[in-house]
Order: C-alpha cells, then sequence, then structure tokens
C-alpha cells in the first residue's frame, strides 16, 4: 500500500517537473511546478515528515508560486514577446546535459538499492523515529540544537530584504 | 556548550559586533536621510544646498560608524586570540569553532571591510550609491565571510556563504544607474544561486551517506560510499564557484567589471578568503581521510586555473576585467597550496603548505584592494578608471601615485622584494616539499606569463606620454583613498620584507586547526 | 467476511460531512438574501415557494439547464479547472475540523471529525494557501482584462493576508501548545482562572481575533475585502466571462469558504463544540454528542449571520487601504501579539 501511494507521488513530482521545463505556456508551467512540489510534500509526509511536507506545501505552492504568477500575469507576455526558441543544438547540447546528470545523480540511488549492498545498507540504517518530524520536535531542535543557525537565518532574509528593496525603490539620491 | 550564555556569546562577539554595525549604518542612514528630507518638505521648495549638506554629513559618518564597529570586532578577535581557555572549542552545540585559524582569517576580511569602507569615503558620493545600503550591505557580508569561516557544520556553512553572496550581489547592482552592472549583478545571481543548490544538494548527499552535518563527525567511514562519493563532487563544485576557480570561473570577469571598483575587491579578497578558510576546514578536518575519492580535483582545478586566469588576462584591454582574470589565477596559485596540503605524509608536511595559503589570502588581500584603490583615485564622476590604455604618461603627472600601482603591480606579478613574492615563494616552496614539483614549475609558468601584463601597465604609466593634458585630475578630496593606498603599499612593503612574524602567527593557527 | 466497521464509519463520516456541507450551501444563499433584503428594507425572494423557500432550487436548476458556453479566446483546460479548485479548496478545510463530542454507540467510537490529523492546524493553513488559486487562474485563463485584474488583486490580496493570518494563528497555537484541532478544542474547554467562564481564545487572545477575522473575511473575498470580484469597478473581476454550472462552482465555492471560516473561527476561538452547562468534557454518551454537534452548528450559524451581515453594512476597500491594513497594521498587530503571548504565558 505505502509501495503504491509512493509510486504515485514519485511519478506525480517527476512527471510534473518535466513538464515544467518542457511546456511552452509559462502559466502551465507554473501549475505543474506546483503539482511537483505536492507530490514531493506527499512524500515527505509518507518519510513520517508532516511538518515538513506541510511547510512545503504553504511556502513553495502558497507562497512562492503565486509570486511567479503574479509577474506572469503582471507581464502578461504574449507568444511572441517571449523570445524564439534556442537553437537545436543548444537544445540537444541541454537535453544531453539532463541525462549525464540524470545519470550520475542515479549511479548512488540505483547503487544503493540493489544487490548485496542493500542488505547491508537495511542493516546499518534503523528507521527512523516517527517522533522525528513532527512539529515539536523540529520546534525544540531549532530552537536548542539549530538555535545560532536560526538567528542567522533571519540576518540572511534581512540582506536579501534590504538587497531586493533596494534594486527595486526609486532613486532618491543624486 | 549548547545555550546562549556569556562564553557563547563571547564567541561569536566579533561577528554580533560587526552585525549591530550594520543596523547602527542602517539606522543612521534613516535617520540622517530623515532629517534631510524634512529640510525639504519644511520649505515651500527643495532647498538643494541642504540635501546637499546632509549627503555630505552621511558620506563621512556612515564609514566612521563601519569602521568603529569593525575596530571593536578587532577588539575582540584580540580578546578571543588570547584566551587560551577558547582555542578550538565549539559553541552552540559545535556549530561555531574559535580556533587561532579562523580569527587570522577573519582578521583578513576584516581588513579588507575596513580599507573598503575606508576608501569609499569620497567614493560612494561620487558614484551616486545610496550609503544606508552600501555600508549596511559590507557588514553584513563581513558578517556572513566571519559566519563562514568560523562554522563548524554544513548548516554554517552554508548560511554563511548564503549571507555573503546574498549581499555581494545586491552590492554588485549597487549604482543602479548602469545598466551593465544591473545585467552582471544578474548573470552573478542566477550562476551563483544555481551553484548554491548544488552545494546544498551535495550536503544533503553528504548527510545522508555519514549520518552527521559536524565537520569531526563526518570523517566516519562513510556508510553508503556512492552517495559519499557524488557528495563531495557537489559540494567541491559549490565552492570552486565561490573561490572562482576554472571552470566554475565565468561571472568573475563581467562582476568584477560591472561593480564598483571598492566592491569588486571587496568581493575579491573577502569572498575569497572566507571560502578558502571554509574549504580548508571543510577538507582537512572531515574529508581528509577518504582523500583517494577526490585528490584530483584540487590540482586540476589549479592548473586550469592558474593556465586559463593568466592567458586570458593577456589579452584584456580593462583595467577591472584585467584583474578579475589575474584573481582567478591567483585563485590557482592558492589552489596549488591546497595540492600541496595533501602531499606525501600529509600530516607532518600539512602546516608550511596551510600556513603559507593564510599568508597569500593576506598578501593578496592588500595588493588587489590596492590596485582597484587606484581605478577609483582616478577616475571621474560616476565611472572608475578603467582603460588600461589611460594609464599612459601617468608617473609624469602623479608620481606617487604611479609608485603605488607599481607596487601593486610588482607585487601581483610576484617580484621582490614585494609581498607578492614571498607568497608565492611559501606556496611554490611547499608544493616541492610536499612532491608537487611540476604543480610548481606550472605555477611559476603562470607567473612568468603574469609578468607581462602586470608591467605593461608600469611600462605604460613610466615611459609613455599622457594622451590628453586634464585626464588625471580628480575632483574631489579623496583623502580615505590616500590612507588606503599608503596602507596597503606600505603593508606590501613590509610583508615583503619581513613576513617572519605573520608566518609565525599562521603557523601557529594552523596548528591549531589540524 | 469480516466488515471493519471503524472503516466504514470512517468512509460514512467523510460523506456525510461533504453532502452535508453541500446541503448547507442553499440555506446559506437563501439566508444571505433574505437578510440582505432585511438590512435593505425590502422583501427578498418570496415568490418560488413559500417565503420564497425553494429559491435556491430555483437558482440550482437554472444553473444546470444553462448552456455551459465556454468563450473561444480562453485557456480551455484551465478555465475549467479554475471553479473546480476554488470549490474543492474550502471544502477540504472541513476534513481536520471537529464538530463535536466523541460518541460511543456499542463499542464503536465515533469522532465527529473526519480526519484527526496530528498538524490539523497546518493543514488548514496549506488549504487557505492554495485556495486563491482558483480566483487567480480563473482571472487569467479568462483572457480579459477585467479578469485579468481580478486575478491579480486576488494573488496579492491572499498572499498579504495570509501572512498575518498564519501569525495569528501562531499564537493560538502557542496557547494550545500543539497543533491538533482537538487539543486547541480541548484547551478551550476549562475554566478560566478558576471560574466558570470558559478559557475561549475570544476572551484570552482577543488581539488574535480580531487579526484572524479581518483575514478571514479577506481570505473569502467577501466585502469589505472583494476586490477580485469588485463588480462595480471590474464587472466580476475574475468570473467575468463565467456562465452557468463553472458559474454557480464559484458562487458556492464561496459560501463553502464562508462556511468553513465560520467553522474555523468557532473551532480556534469560540470553545469549538464547548459551551459551558450544555456540553460536557468526557461524557461520551450519544446525547452529549449531538448537542454538541448542536452547538457547534448554532455558533457557526451565527458567524455565518455576523459574515453577511458584514457584507451588506460596509463599503469595499480601496486597494492600497487594503494593503496597509494587511501589512502596515494587522502583520504588526499579529507580531506583537506573538511577543505578548510569549510574555505573559497567556493561556
Amino acid at each position: 500500500m505505502t509501495d503504491t501511494i509512493f509510486m504515485v507521488f514519485a511519478v506525480m513530482s517527476i512527471a510534473s517537473a518535466i513538464a515544467v521545463v518542457t511546456w511552452r505556456n509559462p502559466v502551465h508551467c507554473v501549475l505543474a511546478l506546483i503539482a511537483s512540489f505536492a507530490g514531493v510534500a506527499g512524500l515527505f509526509y509518507l518519510l513520517s515528515a508532516p511538518f515538513i511536507a506541510v511547510m512545503q506545501i504553504i511556502i513553495y505552492a502558497g507562497a512562492i508560486i503565486v509570486l511567479f504568477l503574479f509577474v506572469i500575469m503582471l507581464l502578461n507576455l504574449k507568444k511572441n514577446e517571449m523570445g524564439g526558441d534556442a537553437p537545436v543544438q543548444d537544445r540537444l547540447f541541454t537535453v544531453f546535459l539532463c541525462v549525464i546528470t540524470v545519470i550520475i545523480l542515479s549511479i548512488p540511488v540505483v547503487a544503493t538499492f540493489t544487490g548485496t549492498f542493500y542488505d547491508q545498507y537495511k542493516k546499518t540504517f534503523p528507521k527512523p523515529d516517527a517522533n522525528l518530524g513532527i512539529t515539536e520536535t523540529i520546534g525544540q531542535e531549532i530552537f536548542s540544537a539549530h538555535a545560532l543557525a536560526f538567528e542567522l537565518i533571519s540576518i540572511l532574509i534581512i540582506a536579501a530584504l534590504i538587497g531586493a528593496i533596494y534594486l527595486a525603490k526609486k532613486r532618491q539620491r543624486g | 556548550m549548547n545555550g546562549f550564555d556569556f562564553a557563547s556569546i563571547m564567541a561569536i562577539s566579533p561577528e554580533i559586533a560587526l552585525l549591530l554595525t550594520a543596523i547602527a549604518v542602517i539606522t543612521a542612514d534613516i535617520c540622517i536621510g530623515k532629517a534631510g528630507r524634512k529640510c525639504c518638505t519644511a520649505g515651500a521648495a527643495c532647498k538643494p544646498e541642504e540635501t546637499a549638506s546632509s549627503t555630505e554629513i552621511s558620506s563621512i559618518v556612515m564609514p566612521f560608524i563601519c569602521m568603529t564597529g569593525i575596530a571593536i570586532s578587532w577588539y575582540f578577535m584580540y580578546n578571543l586570540w588570547n584566551l587560551h581557555a577558547v582555542n578550538g572549542a565549539k559553541y552552540f552545540s559545535n556549530a561555531i569553532v574559535v580556533d587561532k585559524f579562523g580569527l587570522i582569517a577573519g582578521f583578513v576580511v576584516t581588513v579588507a571591510a575596513f580599507l573598503t569602507a575606508l576608501s569609499s569615503t569620497g567614493y560612494a558620493k561620487r558614484m551616486k550609491i545610496d550609503f544606508g545600503e552600501y555600508y549596511g550591505l559590507i557588514m553584513l557580508a563581513s558578517a556572513g565571510m566571519m559566519f563562514l569561516i568560523k562554522g563548524n557544520n554544513l548548516i554554517m556553512l552554508f548560511l554563511g556563504i548564503e549571507l555573503t553572496s546574498l549581499s555581494v550581489y545586491a552590492l554588485t547592482a549597487i549604482s543602479k544607474h548602469r545598466e551593465e552592472s544591473t545585467e552582471a549583478a544578474m548573470k552573478y545571481f542566477i550562476l551563483g544561486a544555481f551553484s548554491s543548490a548544488i552545494l546544498l544538494f551535495g550536503m544533503a548527499f553528504m548527510y545522508g551517506a555519514t549520518g552527521s552535518i559536524e565537520f569531526g563527525q563526518m570523517n566516519a567511514v562513510p556508510t553508503n560510499r556512492f552517495l559519499y562519493f557524488i557528495g563531495i563532487g557537489m559540494m567541491l563544485l559549490g565552492l570552486a564557484f565561490k573561490i572562482g576557480a576554472v571552470p566554475f570561473h565565468m561571472w568573475a570577469p563581467d562582476a568584477y567589471q560591472a561593480a564598483p571598483s571598492a566592491i569588486s575587491s571587496f568581493m575579491a579578497v573577502g569572498v575569497k578568503t572566507a571560502s578558502f578558510a571554509a574549504l580548508l576546514r571543510l577538507l582537512f578536518t572531515s574529508l581528509i581521510h577518504t582523500s583517494h575519492m577526490w585528490y584530483q580535483v584540487p590540482w586540476m582545478l589549479a592548473v586550469l586555473t592558474v593556465l586559463l586566469g593568466n592567458l586570458t588576462a593577456i589579452s584584456q584591454t580593462n583595467i577591472k576585467r584585467m584583474l578579475a582574470y589575474s584573481s582567478i589565477a591567483h585563485t590557482g596559485y592558492i589552489l596549488i597550496g591546497v595540492t600541496a596540503c595533501m602531499g606525501v605524509g600529509y600530516s607532518t608536511g600539512l602546516t608550511a603548505p596551510m600556513s603559507s595559503i593564510l599568508f597569500y589570502l593576506a598578501v593578496y588581500a592588500l595588493m588587489n584592494i590596492g590596485a582597484f584603490a587606484i581605478t577609483m583615485h582616478l577616475g571621474r564622476e560616476d565611472k572608475d578608471f578603467d582603460e588600461i590604455s589611460g594609464y599612459a604618461g601617468l608617473a609624469h603627472k602623479k608620481p606617487l601615485l604611479a609608485l603605488a600601482m607599481a607596487i601593486f603591480m610588482f607585487s601581483l606579478a610576484g617580484i621582490p622584494p614585494m609581498g607578492g613574492f614571498m607568497a608565492k615563494f611559501y606556496i611554490f616552496r611547499s608544493a616541492i616539499q610536499n612532491g608537487y614539483i611540476w604543480l610548481a614549475i606550472i605555477g611559476i609558468i603562470g607567473s612568468i606569463i603574469s609578468v607581462y601584463y602586470y608591467l605593461r601597465i608600469v611600462v605604460l604609466m613610466y615611459m609613455k606620454p599622457a594622451q590628453t593634458e586634464e585626464q588625471f585630475e580628480s575632483d574631489q578630496s579623496q583623502w580615505g583613498l590616500h590612507f588606503t593606498l599608503f596602507a596597503t603599499a606600505a603593508g606590501l612593503l613590509i610583508l615583503g620584507l619581513l613576513p617572519g612574524d605573520f608566518v609565525q602567527y599562521a603557523i601557529v593557527a594552523v596548528k591549531e586547526l589540524l | 467476511m469480516q466488515i471493519n466497521w471503524q472503516l466504514v464509519i470512517d468512509i460514512a463520516k467523510a460523506v456525510i460531512v461533504f453532502f452535508g456541507i453541500l446541503t448547507c450551501i442553499p440555506i446559506l444563499v437563501y439566508a444571505e438574501r433574505k437578510i440582505c433584503a432585511y438590512i435593505q428594507d425590502r422583501r427578498g425572494p418570496n415568490r418560488v415557494g413559500p417565503l420564497g423557500l425553494l429559491q435556491p432550487v430555483a437558482d440550482a436548476i437554472k444553473s444546470f439547464f444553462k448552456e455551459d458556453y465556454t468563450p473561444s479566446h480562453v485557456d480551455k483546460v484551465l478555465f475549467t479547472l479554475a471553479p473546480a479548485m476554488a470549490f474543492i479548496a474550502p471544502a477540504l478545510v472541513f476534513a481536520v475540523i471537529p464538530f463535536g463530542h466523541l460518541m460511543e454507540i456499542k463499542g464503536y467510537k465515533i469522532l465527529p471529525q473526519v480526519f484527526d490529523m496530528n498538524i490539523g492546524i497546518l493543514f488548514v493553513l496549506m488549504i487557505a494557501s492554495l485556495g486563491g488559486y482558483g480566483l487567480i487562474l480563473g482571472g487569467w485563463s479568462s483572457n480579459n482584462k477585467y479578469s485579468l485584474l481580478g486575478g491579480l488583486r486576488a494573488s496579492a490580496q491572499m498572499l498579504s493576508y495570509e501572512i498575518a493570518m498564519g501569525l495569528a494563528v501562531i499564537s493560538i497555537i502557542m496557547t494550545a501548545g500543539s497543533t491538533r484541532m482537538a487539543d486547541i478544542v480541548g484547551v478551550q474547554t476549562q475554566g478560566l482562572w478558576g471560574t466558570c467562564i470558559p478559557a475561549w481564545n475570544i476572551i484570552t487572545q482577543p488581539i488574535a481575533f480580531i487579526v484572524f477575522l479581518c483575514t478571514a473575511f479577506a481570505e473569502t473575498n467577501r466585502l469589505p475585502f472583494d476586490l477580485a470580484e469588485g463588480d462595480s469597478e471590474l464587472i466580476g473581476g475574475y468570473h467575468t466571462e463565467y456562465s452557468s454550472m463553472k458559474f454557480a462552482m464559484f458562487f458556492m465555492g464561496e459560501y463553502l469558504a464562508v462556511l468553513t471560516m465560520s467553522a474555523l473561527i468557532v473551532t480556534l476561538f469560540l470553545g469549538g463544540w464547548y459551551f459551558p452547562g450544555i456540553t460536557e468534557v468526557g461524557n461520551t454518551s450519544l446525547l452529549n454528542g449531538i448537542l454538541s454537534i448542536f452547538v457547534f452548528g448554532t455558533k457557526v450559524g451565527m458567524l455565518v449571520f455576523f459574515f453577511i451581515w458584514t457584507r451588506w453594512t460596509l463599503p469595499r476597500f480601496r486597494y492600497d487601504q487594503l494593503m496597509k491594513l494587511g501589512w502596515k497594521i494587522l502583520l504588526p498587530l499579529a507580531l506583537f501579539n506573538i511577543i505578548l503571548t510569549a510574555i505573559l504565558g497567556l493561556r
């Protein structure tokens, strides 16, 4: 049962990720991206990390993608304004690079889950604690072990905010 | 120690000082700006002289706040250096490590930030940059670099890199009215975000393979070698981008050329120093036991970077672009040092190459900042003085400036008695000692190539007549730049003639890391 | 064959709840028209059936039999998908709302809640964050400038108010110490300071209540925040091009959103199914369960009335006022409330 659900989510996230890069209409691509995020969120849920799963949807699908849509709709480009297709050799090269990357990244996955290695791997890697992914545990970890990282993230966001506002605002001086 | 107790706070006190300075600068900008605006709104018409006076005040006050903050941070670093109890101690659940290696690298970074702030006193106003964001982002970037240097786990490494990079992306585009600036920042941003993603992906793999994100803990034998291997590859790729190693260097020339010179030098020096410190810490505390998996990477990068950086620099006509390629070449020399660290019997032979890297980074900081400061000094209106042909005859009009430029060029080329010579000498010597003679030879070939394009500028300055009469007239008081030029030139001479003390400090520092 | 009765109960619960809230929609529509008429001093629907009670049925029949017309210039897939999304998202929220006390009949436990999720309140926020897509996509796919403006407004408004809403919810999570809806209700069933006044969050967290109420209006796109629809300026906004059943889906989605938002406010701030003296905590008898569902329904009904009352009383916000309220008032207020909650330890 879990395997079936896993397959559904996995296929959903991969298929929609492919759709994101192959479809031509930007709004359709963005929707496919939401589906991809939803698939990944489902995978997180299966890994007994419900908090991460929900955050994946709230932050990415709920906030960031809305901003994508907002920008796309503000620009509201017509087909001829989006620039023509890249030359064939460029596109072939892109496909080539993608295939190479997929192969490289699949090596560890395939190697991990096949052969004698897998048996040893299953033994050495215990099943994760179901309490690990729940909100309480994450909250306690963030505010004790990773407190400094948490504070640093807020500084990181301030830096990003200052940069973004500076670049977006109109000039006052000069 | 886990919590925010006194010792932990003291451990990150230099960073806290920098962050508070950033906030102080931004607040001061708002206050002064408000005062200026009040002048405008109170009267019926805007009085330009009152706005100008508020700009004048802030153009002096802001860098002064920055320099004070950095001085305070130096005081805290000095305290930490003298506290023997803290050396190598880890704080915040092992997220931060305080050791002399980190303190020296942090000192180099803050010196770069100090000189950047000092040289920007008149410059930022001339370039029509908004001061608050400019100095605030410089301070935030330096804090990010300090955290990057001190970080002891993958999360801190990533956060440090991101804080640094995000600030620097925005700083690249800080003169918004210039289109090429925005374009270069965009390129830098997209490539940088991509490399950060790859770095993060690699970190996830490493965590999966070793079950830990802490530098000391990751050296357990990996459970899953395949994940580990790919993870190392992706992490090295991400870091190679940040240090600007070939073939991940494409962003550097555009970004250095388009950014204001003060930022170009800060970017080249600060980001490079911090990233190299983090790279050394990562490689030689956590990954060295699996060096059979990745030992080819540093020397390959080194060879490519030295040769390509130097060869491309020859054909440049823009001095900032030339300095960008030279900065790539210098990354290559430092990578030779990194390779030397993995030489035969690394546990005994590690001190010499690693301390020479620290020394090189310090020298590089001075000569690079100095060279960029010249382009700032001669620039007019909102432009930097960046055409190489424009330097013809500088020695006849401004002999002191030409002398300083000659010092920087000689040092960059590695000609005695400048600091650059000693730096290269230490690096190549340690490479030879650890059995990488051929790599040292490649480095020397690279240096010989570089002599051509560095000395071309000296030849132009001293042996060619000036093109026009008034081209070296600078229109503002530039005392900050004068201080910067004097400090960097003097520092290079001192480090070149008496390198012993700093090298001793570096050796002490490196011994603590290992 | 052994029948897993617990599973049957769970499935039956889901079906009953879904059709239950669907049944509520015509009642809501009728109530809105009648209340609006009362406020405007007219009679309202009074021709179809006694007191006009069959008016919603007539409306439904009309929607069904009207030609399902899709304009030629629209993005067909998204044009069809958008109303479905607008309709389904609020319905999903009801899955995690506990609308009654646990009942035990012949050993079978019946919990009046479709799915007792550990992260219930976060699930609600998640669905709320997806809820605006129906409007945005409807506006974009219609390929009409009024619709596009409506969609743009919907996306900006949704994003701005979601943040304040999430922050208001955080202070509720802090009081309850849990993200489970049942725990959030449970903490409100105790007495306040040892008296019989229930510790409803509306009393302990008044600021969070005000912020949440404002954002709830914005998220449901009701007046005074119906800028995405704005019939007097945008001719219906995102649904200008829609007619017949697709329009009806948007229409029903809006009422469904009002219903779920009311239920949510009741659960988070008004003690859920609990009312002192009527329902008891820990009593698993059938009577107590039915009473608790009745209490919950009554509270929701009163809030729905409040929603309708507001709609026909207040004028529409201007766009800049909307943004100002969201970012400059509600957001700092919610943040301030979190700090206050942390300092005072307001239980």
